[in-house]
């Protein structure tokens, strides 16, 4: 498996830990009424900082024990960090349906805020759509490598 | 316009003729994965310019002597 491949599974797995942490933790404030006080948004906030940490410890652990076992399970061979031109070809790809997926989720939640829907579950929403944009993206890098 | 061509090469017939080389090997003297020179080398990749002048190199072949485009 190419290291570009390894990483985007990498990726995968990051994102759904962090999002799974957030939609579990701004879920609990939701129904707890959290965002309906006068400073629940910028509970909100704090919040998303913390996510951007945890994602940030969450990247850096996946990617270390994700290489350890790797060398392990391969004993060395075959590991290698090259990122060429194929990998920058399927990055691309990737990207484009990451940003149609995130677009197509924006926009949904501004209709959605239009309709009345509350702000917090709107902000919620425009997080979810970017999770889900980056994991549509990864999967498309995937299918792009196919068997390698 | 924006007719994709098909493009084809001998690749894998190279390598052979020189002394077995593997794609590993091939990989190694370009500077891109073993999975790259397997994906060229199935016509599911089509390299940079660049990357097929490099490939050519190593062979000591013309371009157009590895890559053949069929319309």
């Amino acid at each position: 498996m190419p290291y570009a491949k390894r990483s985007v599974w990498f990726q995968v797995i990051t994102t759904m830990t962090v999002y799974i942490f957030f939609g579990v933790s701004f879920w609990n404030g939701y129904t707890a009424g959290s965002y309906d006080e006068p400073d629940g948004f910028a509970d909100l906030g704090k919040l998303l900082f913390l996510l951007v940490f945890i994602g940030i410890v969450v990247t850096i652990v996946v990617n270390i024990v994700g290489s350890i076992l790797l060398a392990v399970v391969k004993k060395g061979r075959d590991v290698e960090f090259i990122h060429d031109e194929r990998d920058r070809s399927i990055d691309f790809v990737g990207q484009k349906i990451s940003q149609a997926v995130t677009g197509i989720g924006f926009v949904g939640s501004m209709a959605l805020l239009a309709g009345g829907v509350h702000p917090a579950l709107i902000f919620f929403l425009m997080l979810s759509a970017f999770a889900l944009g980056d994991v549509c993206g990864n999967i498309a890098r995937l299918l792009a490598y196919g068997g390698d | 316009m924006g007719n994709k061509l098909k493009i084809t090469n001998n690749i894998r017939r190279l390598r052979l003729e020189a002394d077995d080389m593997t794609q590993a090997q091939l990989a190694k003297r370009l500077g891109v994965t073993r999975q790259t020179v397997a994906a060229i080398e199935k016509a599911r990749y089509s390299p940079s310019l660049d990357l097929a002048f490099q490939i050519a190199d190593v062979f000591g072949r013309r371009l157009e002597q590895v890559f053949t485009r069929h319309d």
